[in-house]
This record gives structure tokens, sequence and C-alpha cells, in this order.
């Protein structure tokens, strides 16, 4: 015994030891500096970009929010009225393929705003059942907690009417950077040219951090594009910048997520955090569940920290991937908006289960950056855009974090009827008071003898 | 009963009682102080919920001296109960009293509040005064003795030539006297008993004054009618056998048997009372608060605790209705206090009716003390108040023996269906009725009486199917029967064997076998027959079944005790006549008898050998060396405390086994697994939940936490490893560690993908 209780004393203290509660400090990495003051209680946005989905492809049958109107059917082919056509149905046990979701998809699609090309944008049939196919909180049911307690946008677009790389500029610079035909990124990179929200919070000395999953420092514009990891220069527009790679100061910012987790847990958040997935991006044939665990450890890791106070995490997908949305976006340039993607805020200040519809875009999360900490506009984009600031409830106090469940299933307590217990278990009670005052009356009875048995 | 008519005593103007009546208050004033900081500074007790306690004990303690010394009452049992309750409420009513007559005299006339103080003790106490002279103790108390007593109220041997006893002596002289006077050979007394039952007049003092000496000062009503007529019951035998040891009625006093039980109840409370809250809840408390809170409505711990679990909630019922104000572990362990010291008085009433008053109060004094008793009736369990119930229908069986009317059969069969209505196993009972009744020829029963009796057993047995039936669970009790019928042996065969005979106490197992050896070469009468189908049929039962636990023969302790008393009294009465032999001796000629050195000497050992193990079990566990049953889980309250305060709602726990879940979930409100729950039903309790795969919980952050502790991992050192490697494996960060003497017994780890 006395064995087996200094081995086991010996591995609590060797686990402890392995991982030790952080007292702070980044290593090598300068300290984040001096954060301005912050105009709301919010002094922690972080804005994580996940990929490939459309409004109505996650949250399309959530009540409340904008859905496809009844009876949507969209014709196979709109030319020819006889084609028949696709109503929006459950994914199921379908296989997702990746559709494709070009500048000119979008157009086939958007059909000049008559928005009935989605079947016929392909040319495989099948791949227009899955662009009509939907998830729910079946297969989504953290994503549906979260919009039942928090907010859900369903008027969120993506900002270019493109895929990946233009959007994912949008989202730090409020550019696309990316031309309109060709939404690749150059292979010489963005340059020094065009300055991102990192920029501006650097010199305001406002601290920020880039969090990659499975980051891969090696991997920037000049790896080139063959490199099998060239993705994550996509997903990391800052990658693509000189200064970025060059600069340690600025470099030192973009770090691998295992940072992350370690910044919450030490109290050592910055005051912006833009976040990326690797593999759990739920990017089609991705499973989307394996992204909805990851964006639940995100935000879970964030919610036991005492940052959950001061902070507002919100994600939101990088482009429709190909899926069918059935609201026209507005257009307000020669690159946008593209279609509705989900996007969703979660925040102590946050409404809790409130659908916004109020228009935004990736643009929309530097407007609130900028408007929170007093910071210039990038361009035209950020300035005009609408804030977030809808999304928040600074009059009322801050919720305590709820860690909620994976599953749309509540377990109720047994139904106990009271009345009834309490009446069944007094009959005992009443029945032996009956016996022994009928017993202490006859005691009386003078014929009777005690202990003459 | 008789009643010594000595000259009374000038009972004294209502000046004198007054002013004794002001001395016992400033008495009783010292005796709240003393309670209440006992209780808040040892026990741990709130301060307002110590304060009400105090004033229940004061109050009990000023009864006891109003009732015996400034009042000096007699009366039967009822009405002493009724003067008691009289007093308790008034009192109470006085301490709410006394905060509007501060706040008016401070706040209103402008009076310091030490004098405010002053004045509202000294005119409630002259109210209480009042009311005790005048109401609860009856008009004036100025009448003679002889006219304020009832018949047949106290038994007081009048010996003029050694003692001069009287109503003017002090009660505790008294009771010394009347101790002395019950330290006499038993079957002397049974002789006197015999003669007196027939002549209806006092057995006189041995060796003491001319019965003349010895009067009956109230003659009881009916005299003539009151002897004893051959019973006309059917269910004797035609020819009565004479008992060769039938109980002794005549050794105490009414006053002095209360005044010992008081004292009796008094050491047990405090045993049970003491450092009472220092160590949170077992799982198995947990467990049986949180049905009962969640049949009081509390549905923040209902969503973690299924009200329909493998027993049936007599006591949970119970428990619910203060927990209707509130969920309290303060409230649930004082609950389970009471039942354990009305235990205490039921065997001194069961002790009493079948071996007399001397048996009764040494009955009473071993329970009371025992550490099996002491140790479980602390805790929130079904074990004491089953035992509390099991032992109400010893009683009540007795009674039925001894009275022979039907209603007392009925009053068993009542009690014994609440005893499995408090926990289910000890449906076993029923096995010990009928060997009661199998060895005890003598005792015939009718089949209508039977059939009557078992009716009354299932009528009151009903609520628990139908309860759960009507809440759809009833696949719910069937699962509990099948995992009860095929889970593993937790403990060997000889884990009774080794454990419970030093918690039932050494001296008790041989009080009970030198009883059963006194009784061997006579006839053995239906007491003993009695008392040993009590304990034969639980043990041998309990034995075979494979699952063991602590506190699950708590209810066979009981009959032990009583027969242990009975030895105890036995071998005294033997060593006494021995001992008289010596009294020609010069040293013994006068001063202490040898029977009252002996005496106190036994009771002195008898009493130590109880009192020190019940005071080592009582002082709070720090460390994980504790039997699973025996108190608290050191730690366990303020882990869950701490989660509670410390962790998002909606976290959940994977810990080492579902004792610390089950606490976890009870203080903290979080969902809990036990890693080493068998995700085959057949292998677990049906209430608890496994968890499949916990790689993938954690992976999929579906758990945030694991809890480590020592207590579990010592009992299994498999999933104790086991957790600690997923501990390392996801990044696990100690986020607190309860480290009550610089070792960690409890570490919770926070993990993630």
């Amino acid at each position: 015994m006395r064995h087996y209780r200094l081995a086991a004393l010996l591995l609590v203290a060797a686990v402890t030891l392995s991982n030790p509660v952080r007292a702070g400090g980044q290593g090598s990495v300068p300290p984040p500096p001096e954060d301005a003051l912050a105009a709301t209680p919010i002094e922690h946005f972080l804005f994580l970009m996940q990929e490939n989905h459309s409004f109505d492809n996650y949250f399309g049958t959530y009540p409340g929010a904008n859905g496809p109107p009844a009876g949507t059917c969209i014709p196979i082919d709109p030319a020819d009225s006889g084609s028949g056509c696709i109503a929006p149905s459950h994914v199921g046990n379908r296989a997702v393929t990746d559709l494709s979701h070009s500048r000119k998809t979008f157009e086939r699609q958007f059909a000049g705003g008559a928005m009935d090309g989605f079947v016929h944008a392909f040319d495989d049939p099948q791949a227009g059942e899955i662009a009509m196919a939907y998830y729910d909180d079946r297969d989504l049911p953290w994503y549906w907690n979260i919009a039942d307690n928090y907010v859900l946008f369903d008027r969120f677009f993506s900002s270019s009417a493109s895929g990946s790389v233009s959007n994912h500029m949008y989202w730090v610079s409020g550019v696309p950077g990316a031309t309109y035909e060709m939404d690749t990124v150059p292979p010489e990179g963005w340059g020094d040219d065009i300055p991102t929200i990192f920029d501006r919070l650097e010199a305001a000395g406002i601290s920020w951090k880039f969090y990659i999953q499975n980051y891969d420092p090696t991997v920037n514009i000049r790896a080139g594009r063959l490199n099998e990891r060239f993705a994550q220069v996509v997903w990391v527009p800052p990658l693509a910048m000189d200064r970025f790679i060059d600069d340690e100061r600025l470099a030192s910012r973009i770090v691998d997520m295992s940072e992350y987790y370690e910044d919450v847990q030490d109290d050592t958040l910055p005051a912006v955090s833009f976040l990326v997935p690797s593999g759990a991006s739920e990017h089609p044939p991705g499973r989307v569940q394996a992204g909805e665990a990851f964006v639940r450890t995100l935000v879970g890791s964030l919610m036991r920290s005492d940052a959950w106070w001061s902070s507002a995490f919100m994600w939101s997908y990088d482009d429709w991937g190909g899926f069918y949305d059935h609201v026209s976006p507005p257009s307000v340039d020669a690159h946008g908006y593209g279609f509705r993607v989900p996007a969703l805020l979660v925040s102590p200040y946050a409404w809790a289960g409130r659908v916004d519809s109020t228009t935004l875009d990736f643009t929309s999360g530097l407007a609130f950056i900028e408007e929170n900490w007093g910071i210039e506009p990038l361009g035209d984009r950020d300035a005009a855009a609408n804030s977030l600031m809808s999304a928040f409830d600074f009059d009322s106090p801050p919720r305590p974090a709820v860690l909620l469940p994976a599953s749309r299933t509540v377990t109720e307590p047994d139904d106990v009827n009271t009345t009834l217990l309490y009446a069944a278990y007094a009959t005992p009670v009443a029945t032996l008071g009956a016996l022994v005052a009928v017993g202490h009356r006859r005691r009386r009875d003078p014929d009777e003898v005690e202990g003459q048995v | 009963m008789t009643v010594v008519t000595a000259p009374q005593p000038h009972r004294g103007a209502v000046v004198v009682r007054a002013g004794k009546f002001g001395l016992v208050g400033l008495i009783g004033l010292g005796v709240n102080l003393a309670a209440q900081a006992a209780l808040t500074e040892f026990a741990q007790w709130n301060y307002l919920v110590a304060a009400v306690a105090a004033t229940q004990m004061s109050s009990t303690f000023n009864f006891a001296l109003a009732e015996s010394w400034v009042f000096e009452a007699v009366g039967d049992s009822a009405a002493r109960a009724r003067r008691y309750l009289s007093f308790l409420l008034m009192n109470n009513v006085a301490l709410i009293l006394r905060a509007p007559m501060m706040w008016a005299l401070v706040d209103g006339f402008g009076v310091h509040y030490s004098i405010a103080n002053f004045l509202s003790l000294a005119l409630l106490t002259l109210v209480r005064f009042g009311l005790s002279d005048h109401v609860i103790w009856g008009h004036g108390g100025d009448l003679p003795a002889d006219r304020r007593r009832r018949p047949g109220a106290a038994t007081v041997w009048s010996s003029p030539s050694r003692y001069v006893v009287d109503e003017a002596m002090h009660p505790v002289v008294r009771f010394i006297v009347n101790a002395k006077t019950a330290l006499r050979p038993r079957s002397r007394r049974w002789a006197e008993l015999q003669r007196d039952q027939w002549t209806n007049r006092s057995p006189p003092q041995p060796g003491d004054a001319s019965p003349d000496a010895v009067e009956d000062s109230d003659p009881p009503p009916g005299d003539g009618a009151n002897r004893p007529e051959p019973p006309s019951s059917d269910l004797v035998p035609a020819e009565p056998e004479p008992d060769p040891d039938p109980p002794d009625e005549s050794e105490f006093s009414s006053r002095a048997q209360a005044f010992a039980l008081t004292l009796v109840l008094l050491v047990g409370a405090g045993l049970r009372l003491w450092k009472l809250m220092a160590v949170g809840f077992n799982s198995d408390e947990a467990v049986y608060s949180s049905q009962a809170a969640a049949i009081a409505g509390d549905r923040s711990i209902a969503e973690f605790f299924p009200v329909f679990r493998a027993h049936p909630f007599l006591f949970q019922a119970v428990l619910s209705v203060p927990y209707q104000l509130g969920t309290s572990d303060v409230v649930g362990r004082l609950l389970s206090v009471a039942f354990g010291l009305a235990t205490v008085v039921v065997v001194f009433a069961t002790a009493r009716s079948i071996y007399g008053a001397r048996v009764g109060l040494v009955a009473a004094g071993l329970v009371s003390l025992m550490p099996y008793h002491v140790v479980v009736t602390r805790q929130v369990l079904l074990d004491g108040p089953m035992t509390f119930f099991a032992t109400l229908s010893l009683y009540f069986v007795a009674k039925f023996v001894l009275r022979r009317q039907l209603v007392w059969l009925l009053a068993a069969s009542c009690t014994l269906a609440m005893t499995v209505l408090a926990k289910e196993t000890y449906i076993i009972l029923v096995g010990s009725v009928f060997m009661f009744f199998a060895l005890s020829p003598e005792i015939r029963l009718r089949l209508r009486e039977m059939m009557l009796a078992g009716l009354v057993f299932v009528a009151v047995l009903l609520p628990f199917p139908v309860t759960i039936l009507l809440a759809g669970k009833s696949e719910t009790g069937k699962n509990y029967l099948s995992w009860q019928l095929f889970r593993r042996p937790n403990h060997g065969l000889g884990f009774y064997a080794t454990v419970l005979p030093q918690y039932v106490g050494y001296a008790v197992l041989a009080g009970a076998v030198v009883a059963f050896a006194l009784t061997w070469g006579r006839r053995r009468t239906w007491r003993e027959r009695l008392l040993i189908s009590w304990v034969v049929v639980p043990v041998a039962f309990l034995e075979i079944w494979p699952v063991k636990g602590y506190h699950y023969l708590l209810a066979a302790s009981i009959p032990i005790a009583i027969l242990a008393a009975q030895g105890l009294c036995l071998s005294l009465d033997r060593l006494a006549n021995g001992l008289r032999r010596w009294r020609t001796r010069p040293e013994f000629s006068s001063g202490r008898s040898p029977v009252t050195i002996v005496g106190t000497l036994m009771t002195v050992v008898v009493a130590g050998s109880l009192m020190i193990p019940s005071w080592a079990a009582v002082q709070p566990a720090t460390d994980e060396a504790f039997l699973a049953g025996t108190g608290g889980v050191p730690g366990g309250r303020e882990v869950g405390e701490w989660i509670g305060e410390h962790v998002p709602e909606g976290a959940e726990f994977l810990t080492v086994g579902p004792s610390m879940a089950n606490l976890v979930q009870y203080y903290g409100r979080r969902k809990a697994y036990g890693l080493s729950v068998s995700s085959n039903p057949l292998n677990r309790n049906p209430s608890y939940e496994p968890i499949a795969n916990p790689d993938l919980a954690i992976r999929t952050s579906d758990l945030q936490y694991l809890i480590w502790d020592s207590y579990s991992s010592m009992r299994s050192s498999f999933f104790g490893d086991k957790l600690l490697s997923y501990a390392e494996r996801y990044h696990g960060r100690v986020v607190y560690s309860y480290e009550p003497e610089g070792r960690p017994l409890i570490t919770v780890y926070e993990v993630r993908p």
C-alpha cells in the first residue's frame, strides 16, 4: 500500500510539474504592449475564420432566422421549365463533396439576381443535390445551442463574391487583394503596400496575435505555391507580406494555436486575436463535426478563463462553398458582397438567443476593432461597414460562461408527484400512530398484566 | 407501584420558588452559552442554527432542574412530556419576543442596549416563572405534595436504618439511593416483586426496615381490581409457564429513569454532534440528500441525481420536508442524529419492557456510546432510520408478547414495513419474525391475526411500488434488482467479522456472550429468542449476500446491545452475590458497598471501552485511510464547492470512481463521470452513467476536467493511474489541489485536446 501511495504521489507530482501553471510571459516573444483603453467592456476580441458554408446550409432551418421560404425548389435548368427542381433537403448520410465556389460559380448561381442557378451551376447533377442539402441541429447541435444562447447573424455576407483568397484579405485588410478574375495569391505575395488591421494595432500599441492551428513557421509566400501546406498562406494573408516575415517583432505575433490555450489560461490574451484552423476548417469534404468540436474547444477554453469576462469570440466562414443560400447579396462594389455565410458571436455581453439581422460582412469585424480601440479605418469597405455593436448589450451585467453541450437533448429530471409521494409515505406514519393510540387506550384495561409470559 | 409517604417538608413560598427559578435560569444561561460556543466552534454550525439548538438544550436542562428542584413535580411520563413541551414552547416564544422588546427599549426609549438586554431577560424570566408556576406546573404549586402526586408515579424505597429517603432529598441523592437499590441481586428483587404484585405493597429493602416503614401514600385507584388475573387471551398456552427471568419494574423511579436516560442521551448527542460538519458528505450521503432535495423541488440538483434509485425513500421523504426551505447538509445530518437518539430511547423502552429499567438504561447507554451506532447516525444514511424502525418493530413484538393484544402485533407489522421503506434490504426481518414465533410455541398466533398482520405489512409497504409505478420507473427497479443480484462481491466473507467487532465494542460483544452463557443452563425465555432472531437472520443473510457494507448490520447491533446489557447486569448480580460474602470483613462493614464499587468499576470500564473508540471515530478524517461508510470524504465538499464557484456551468468532469463523481455533482452541480464505472450494464449501478471513450470525450471537448483523488485511487490504483495518464496526455493543468497536510488528496486538472 505504501508503495502504491508513493508511486501515485510521484505520478501526480510528475504530471503537475510537466504541465505547470504558467506564471505568464511568452518565452522569446516580446511581451505584448500596454493596450489602449477599449471603448466598451470588450478588451479581447477574437475572430475565427472557418470555411465554405452558406447560411442556409447551416442555419436555414433555425427557428426565427431568415431561412428558405416554404416551397423553395431550385430548377435543375432555369431555362427549361420541364427540367424539374431540387428542394432543400437534409444532408443525411450523403457524402458531401467540395463544390466549386469560384467567382464563375457565384455568377452562375446568382444568375443576375434571379438566385436560381444553384443546381444548374454544376455540370454534375449530384453536385446540384449536394448544393441544396443542408445541415441542422442533428449535425451541428453545439452551434445551434450557441445560437440559442448568444447571437446568430442571419444577414452576414462574405465580403467577396469569390473564394478564400479575397475573403481572407478582406478579413484582415478590408480590400480584396486579389484581382476580380483570379482569386489567387500573387507569386510574389501582397507586398508591403496593403495595410492590415495588424499594422494599425501595432502602431496604436494595441496587442494582437494571429493563432494558426498546426502552424508551420517555414511556410510563407517564399516557400512557393507548390508547397503542400501553401494553404496556410491563403488563410493567413500576412504570411504573404514581406514585413510580417522579415520583421521579427511582427513575425512573433503569428503563432501556433497551442499558444492560444496558454494565453487564455495565463490571462495573457492580446486585445485582438485572429484565428484560423488547419484540419478542422469544415471545408468539405471534411467533417463538419470536427470543426464544431474545434470551435467548441476554443470557446470552451476562453469560457473557463478569467478573460471570459471581457471577451467577445466570433467565428464565420470565408465563403459560401457552393451551397445554396436564398438571400440575394447586396452589391456594394465590384467585388461583393458574396452570398451569406454563418456567423456567431459569443460574449458575456452578447444578447442571449438573438438573431441579429444587421447587414454585415467580414469588414464589420474590422469596423468593431476600429470603433472599440479608436483606430482609423483601413479603407472604404470597413469605413462603410456596420459594426458588430448591435450584437452587444452593454447595459446588462456580463453573463457567466456556460459550457453548452454538444447535444440538443435536454435531460429532464425525474418528474416527482410530491403530493402523492408525501401522501403515500404519511400513510404508514398515520397507521402507526393510530395503532399506538389504540394500544395505549387498551392499556388502561384493568384486566391486563404485563410481564407475565 | 408504591410511593413513600415520608413527612413532607415545607414547600416554600412563591418567592422561594421564584428564587430557585431564577437560579436555574442563570445556570441555564451558562449552559446556553457553552452549548452555543461548542456548536459554533467545535461542531462548526452556523451561529444562528447553533443559537436555536443551544436554546433547546438549555431549555431541556432548565426543565430538568425546574421539574425536579424548583417545582418538585411528579407524574407519569405523559404529563411530564406535556410540561416539557409547554416549557420548550414558552422558552422559544420568549426567545422570539426578546428581539422586539430590545428594539422597543433601545430604539424607542433610548435605553442602553446592555440594560435593555438585562431588562428583557428579567421581565421575561418573571413572565416565564408566572407561566411555569401557574400553568405548566399547575395551580400555584403550593398544594401538598401528596395531592400533586399521581398514583404510581414514583418509587422510592425508604430505609430509615441506612438511608433517609424522602421527597425533600435532592434528586441526585435520590437517584443514587435508587441506584443502590437497583444493584440488589435480581433473584431477590423478583421474589419481592412477585410477592408485592399479589399484595400490592412495596417490597421492603432487603436487610432494612420492616415493611411497615413503607406505605402507600396514594394507593392506585381500582386497587383490588388491579390484581393480576390469569390471562384470558387465547394467545398464550393453556398452561402458562413461570418465567425464569421476568422484567424487574421496581428498580428505579420514573424520575430517576428519566434523569439517567437524559444523561445517556446528552452524552450520545454530544458524540453524534461533535464536529458534525467538519468533513462534508460522502457519496451515499450526497445521493440521499440529493434525492430529498429533488423531492423538495430543487431542480438544480435533480438533474444530476435521479430520484428513483435503488432504495425506497421514507427517510428521503422526511428529509425533503425541511429541505423545502433549502438544501442543507447540516439539516440532513441533524435528522440522522435525531433518528439515532430516538433509537436510543426505543432501545431503552424495549429493554425495559423485557428486562426491566436497569437493563433498559444500560442498553440505552451501550447504544448511545457504541462507535458503530455513533458513526452511522452522524451520516445522512438510510441505515440509521432503518435501525430506528427495526428497533421499534422489536419493541412492538415484545409488547405484543407481554400484553397479548393484537394491536401491538399490527404495530410491529407496520414498523416492520416502515423498516423496509427505509431500506428494502431489511425485508429480511420478516424472517426474524418467523424465526421468533417458530421457536416460541408458547406464543400462539391465530391465522386471522397473521393475515391481519400481513395485510398491514403489505398495505404500509405499498407506497414504494406504487410511486415507482406511477412515475413510470418500474424498469429502474428491475435494473437495480438484477444488478444487486449479480454484482461482484466487494468484500470477502470475513469482512464483518474482522471490521465490525471493534465498532460494536468488545465489551458489548462480551456482554452478549455472557448473557447467552448465563441463560444457557436455564431454559432460555422468549426474550432471548426474540433478540437472537433479530440478530441471526440479518447477520446470516448479509454474510451470504455478496455485497457487504460497513453500515449494513447496524440494526443487528441493537439486539446485541440489549443482550449485552442483560449479560452485564446478570454478571454484576452474580459478582455482587459473591462479593457480599466479604461484607463481614471490617473494611466492608461500613462505607461503600462492594457492589457499588464493582458496579462503578464495570460502568467505567464498559463505558470507557466504547467512549474512547467513539471519540476517536468522530474526529474528522484528514486522509484517505478511512473505511467507506465511516464518515465523510475529506476534501470532497471543498473541491465541489470550489468547482461550483470557479468552473463554468455545463462543464463536465471525469473522476477516478463514481464516489467522487457524486460529490462533484452534489457540491459542484456539475456533471461528472466515474472512470471505473463499467460500460457493461450488468457490472454497474444503474444510476451511474459510464463514459465509453474518455479519449474521445476529451478530444471533442465533452470533458474539460479530470479529478484525481487519493481515496478512490487507493481502492482502484488501475483507474487512478489511468486518469493521470489522461492528464498527462491532454495538457493537464492543475487548477485546484486539496492538500490538508501538505500532500495532495484531491487534484483537479483542466484538460484540452
